[in-house]
């Protein structure tokens, strides 16, 4: 007899690495446990990174990732083949999940501590690439969120303006314009400061 | 080709960013046309640039080490059929009567509204005359 609950608790099966995620999904709509798992490692860390990106709060990215990959098995019957890719679903799940916790009151972050820092003998450049990124999220924090979801979509996620268009439910041009406004409001804040910045991370 | 202001350029270089490649081609053309002339145009393009670089300078955040798997846990609880629970036999019934507990207040219990009905209380008979004895 199949056993679901060992089958999703188990390793992946073998020889799913080269199966599409709209096939794998296909297969969790009949309930399929393994090729749920297969999609979980395939994206949980893009999908955590995301959330982080956007909520730069460790505890509440990863609320935010489990929910939307439980409701992903939960509402697994909705899943239309012909719809959206998967991957564009997920990323909506995901991205919708992060304006919630945003607007809750939020709780204060506790920012991974990076201890190893002062053993190492570069300890002063690290501590300058450290307060470049503390500026740089300051500014990003500054960001209305819908900006902010545009601008991470298109700069970390690589999305084109279109496929962010149908992750953020807005048109191509309104996503443009989410755009132009964060472009234009990064570079007032950081006018000053980017150059500096970009010397702590001189040997990229 | 109609030129290009600065500040059109500057208006393409927020909605567009200052990969070139990005741009409407019409737009990229005339964009290109403007760099070569205009100095002011190549700053506010470095300036785009390092902007952007700075942005791509945030590495992508782990996940926390077994986050897929805590996920596939508890999709696995959700997963799981809830067992029917067996109707109690009539054993089963006798063995919640018979727990240590219960045992020895049945007992008694049991006893008790057996006396009563086996043993019924005897009536008191009392004439008027008793009675009016007792009360006065």
């Amino acid at each position: 007899m199949f056993d679901g609950r060992a089958a999703i608790l188990g390793r992946p099966e073998a020889g799913q690495a080269g199966t599409s995620d709209e096939a794998l999904m296909e297969r969790v709509r009949h309930g399929d446990q393994q090729a749920y798992r297969t999609l979980v490692e395939r994206h949980v860390d893009r999908m955590y990174a995301l959330a982080h990106r956007l909520l730069h709060h460790p505890a509440e990215a990863e609320d935010v990732v489990q929910d939307a990959f439980l409701q992903v098995w939960s509402r697994r019957a909705l899943w239309r083949p012909d719809g959206a890719k998967f991957r564009t679903w997920l990323y909506r799940v995901v991205v919708n999940g992060c304006i919630d916790r945003r607007r809750r009151p939020a709780s204060q972050p506790i920012d991974e501590a990076d201890g190893r820092a002062d053993d190492r003998p570069d300890a002063v450049r690290l501590i300058h690439q450290r307060q470049a990124r503390d500026r740089l999220r300051a500014a990003l924090d500054r960001l209305l969120p819908q900006q902010r979801i545009a601008l991470t979509l298109r700069y970390y996620e690589d999305m084109s303006n279109a496929e962010s268009a149908v992750v953020m439910d807005l048109t191509v041009p309104a996503v443009e314009a989410l755009l132009k406004r964060a472009r234009q409001k990064l570079r007032e804040l950081l006018k000053k400061s980017a150059g500096d910045c970009l010397n702590a991370f001189d040997d990229r | 080709m109609p030129s290009m202001t600065v500040e059109q350029f500057q208006d393409a270089l927020d909605r567009f960013g200052s990969d070139l490649g990005d741009w409407p081609p019409d737009l990229a053309g005339r964009a290109d046309t403007l760099l070569r002339a205009s100095p002011e145009a190549r700053r506010l393009r470095s300036e785009m640039a390092e902007v952007e670089a700075l942005l791509a300078c945030e590495p992508a955040p782990p996940a926390p080490s077994g986050l897929a798997a805590r996920i596939c846990a508890a999709a696995a609880a959700a997963a799981a059929p809830e067992r029917p629970r067996p109707r109690p036999s009539l054993r089963d019934g006798l063995r919640w009567l018979l727990r240590p507990g219960l045992l020895w207040p049945a007992v008694l219990g049991g006893g008790l509204a057996a006396g009563m009905v086996m043993v019924p209380a005897p009536m008191p008979t009392v004439d008027i005359g008793t009675m009016f004895v007792i009360i006065f």
